[in-house]
């Protein structure tokens, strides 16, 4: 199980530069959608790829829908190769992504959101308009409801100013 | 009858099927307490599968490296 109050607080407490994104932005923002992994967009430089490639290491992360058999080990220089990744770590599924489709990079991310207190941490969350954004660019399926219910948020939230 | 762009997004909800009062009532929540609402939901969900361990045995596949993922080796 995702213990999302616990990674967060890892995240920070490393400093890493991160916007929280994804089902659990939205949750953050009134769905009642639930998720089960906790997704976070997170900044590309040097600094930031190594902070967080030492939280990921103390969290024994794993590539989660890849063999266990096939070696993987998330340090600086794997996570600059690479973009997006989908790991499971001891305190639950955590997915990191370099970009976030219909958006962009995390500086380009980081304007699509708010500075929010969740369990007492001050943190960057995907605001509607990015979710919206993001969800409308993946076009899946699954996130069609999503999509529907995001809308009628931001035209409750609307209303309410 | 009216057009579906014409419809406030609220009424397309509704005739999607989604309970807008959840959603009144998550508008209702700090943002923590929505979350801490979905970490709840997700240690249900997890005590349920712990349930259905006991019962079917592990029948089910595991939700983790499941078979059926696409990128699995067949």
């Amino acid at each position: 199980m995702t213990n999302i109050r616990n990674i967060l607080q890892t995240l920070i407490n490393n400093d890493i530069e991160f916007v929280i994104i994804g089902g659990v932005a939205a949750i953050a923002l009134g769905s009642d959608y639930p998720t089960s992994d906790l997704d976070i967009c997170y900044s590309r430089t040097t600094e930031n790829l190594q902070r967080l490639s030492s939280v990921l290491l103390s969290l024994d992360a794993k590539l989660r829908n890849v063999p266990p058999d096939i070696p993987f080990t998330p340090d600086a220089p794997t996570l600059k190769s690479g973009l997006n990744f989908t790991f499971t770590t001891s305190l639950g599924a955590l997915d990191i992504l370099g970009e976030v489709g219909g958006i962009g990079f995390y500086n380009e991310v980081k304007k699509f959101s708010n500075e929010e207190i969740v369990f007492g941490l001050k943190c960057f969350v995907l605001n509607l308009d990015g979710l919206l954004l993001s969800k409308k660019f993946a076009g899946r399926k699954k996130d069609e409801p999503v999509i529907i219910e995001l809308e009628a948020i931001k035209e409750m939230l609307q209303k309410k100013k | 009858m009216e057009t579906d762009e014409k419809k406030s997004a609220i009424q397309r909800a509704i005739e999607y099927g989604i309970d807008i009062t959840l959603i009144e009532s998550n508008m209702r929540l700090t943002p923590t307490q929505r979350l801490e609402k979905l970490q709840g939901m997700m240690e249900l969900i997890e005590e349920m599968k712990k349930v259905r361990t006991r019962r079917y045995g592990n029948l089910i596949v595991s939700d983790q490296h499941s078979e059926y993922s696409p990128n699995a080796n067949k």
